[in-house]
């Protein structure tokens, strides 16, 4: 077995090209020897960001961060119970079994309600199971009088599927639309990838059917009305694409 | 910071895993001021470093059922994340990366680094190992760690052949680990 010995120290600060760090990481699977060798160095290495002066972070950012947790977390169990791995299979099947039983008792306008909210939690489920799997993600933040708002938007590893979790939209006129925009590489030609009005609820899920990472960028507008072309205001964007080549 | 009865790390990570979110609010309690610290030292920005760290908080809610103790403790784990994200948007930027030496030799010599005082002999003493290295195996690590600098990069910007970069930064953490050792249960320990 040839020891990655002399590459830990540099793969330890994140500074071996991807190749060589994916051979390293293979390697330590199954090298206790290595592996050892790897946790004493990272203890050295972990203690470096004591080395960084003290700066305290915007006081938004502890409220975004359980904002978007929240939005990702799964019906909460219920006080005194033991609390599980969430399994989409299980929630879904729960959910509609809480359904069958108040169904037998409630009029049909509850009916039609109840109906509503469980195709809310299967999106929400749906979603919830996306954002487990995402393999990236990016945060485009709303700039401006859109400032408050934003969204995040995810490719999931095993199917490729892409989408953004927007939040605290803002509402806008009636005939205008939240336009969502991939850019070439070129930066030369906008695509659009969706367009859609806020449903005013506090997160908002719209799928993007396209490969995302073949993209620059990724930007939303607010246009006066349906567009194939962006002539409204940039109100969110975030650069995207591939890992750098290493 | 926490209080002595504050749960352990061990502890929240489980009740994070369990999808509890005042376990994610106690774990950026903790760590979230030396984590936007790092990001916003590595990016040398504050909004680039709070969504590095949103970004980072985000992957440790949902990747705390997998997270293992074996293979480091909370706080180191949780700062790697964020230093991979940080290095990750660096490098995207390579265009807009300032002349890695002079940047460099600005951020390791102003008072950001080396006149600031210290919240606690903890950090004072990984400063002080690190100013106590020779000054090419202090620069090695400060580009590699703080700079995103890879192998390639450093031997060329440093004008050295590649195994002279991996005998530097062997050697310099080598001394910062003996140098740290007396300390290290505190600085990088768990608790």
């Amino acid at each position: 077995m040839n020891h990655v010995i002399d590459e830990l120290e540099l793969y330890a600060v994140d500074a071996l090209p991807a190749v060589d760090r994916d051979r390293v990481t293979a390697h330590l699977t199954g090298c206790p020897a290595c592996h050892d060798e790897l946790t004493a160095i990272a203890r050295v290495v972990d203690a470096l960001p004591e080395a960084v002066p003290d700066r305290e972070p915007p006081a938004r950012l502890r409220d975004r961060i359980l904002a978007s947790a929240r939005a990702e977390a799964p019906v909460p169990a219920a006080p005194g119970r033991a609390r599980t791995p969430w399994r989409p299979r299980r929630i879904a099947v729960a959910g509609l079994a809480a359904a069958a039983v108040v169904l037998a008792a409630v009029d049909l306008g509850a009916l039609n309600r109840l109906q509503t909210t469980t195709e809310e939690r299967n999106t929400l489920h749906r979603t919830i199971a996306d954002v487990s799997f995402a393999e990236r993600s990016w945060y485009m933040r709303g700039t401006g009088e859109y400032a408050g708002s934003g969204g995040t938007l995810y490719v999931t590893g095993k199917t490729g599927r892409a989408f953004v979790l927007f939040h605290d939209l803002k509402p806008i006129e009636p005939a205008a639309r939240y336009t969502v925009w991939l850019v070439t590489t070129d930066g030369q030609r906008w695509i659009r990838a969706a367009s859609f009005s806020p449903d005013g609820q506090p997160n908002q899920r719209v799928d993007i059917d396209a490969q995302v990472v073949a993209y620059r960028r990724c930007a939303v507008t607010v246009e006066a009305a349906a567009t194939e072309r962006p002539s409204g205001l940039v109100v969110m964007e975030s650069n995207i694409g591939p890992p750098p080549a290493q | 910071m926490s209080e002595p009865g504050d749960p352990p790390d061990d502890q929240v990570i489980a009740a994070l895993a369990a999808r509890d979110l005042s376990a994610l609010a106690v774990l950026y309690d903790r760590y979230g001021r030396m984590g936007y610290a790092l990001a916003y030292r590595i990016l040398g920005e504050s909004e680039g470093a709070e969504d590095v760290v949103h970004d980072a908080f985000l992957a440790a809610w949902r990747g705390a059922p997998g997270y293992r103790r074996e293979r480091g403790n909370v706080r180191g784990w949780l700062l790697s994340i964020v230093h991979h994200r940080a290095v990750d948007i660096l490098r995207r930027k390579t265009a807009f990366r300032p002349a890695p030496l002079e940047a460099a030799e600005d951020r390791a010599d102003d008072a950001d680094t080396a006149g600031e005082a210290v919240r606690n002999l903890e950090r004072a003493s990984v400063r002080e190992a690190l100013v106590a290295l020779p000054a090419a195996q202090r620069k090695t690590i400060e580009l590699a760690y703080f700079g995103g600098y890879t192998q390639v990069e450093l031997a060329e910007i440093m004008g050295v052949p590649l195994g002279t970069v991996k005998g530097r930064m062997r050697i310099g953490l080598q001394k910062l680990r003996r140098a740290l050792e007396p300390s290290m249960g505190a600085s990088g320990g768990e608790r």
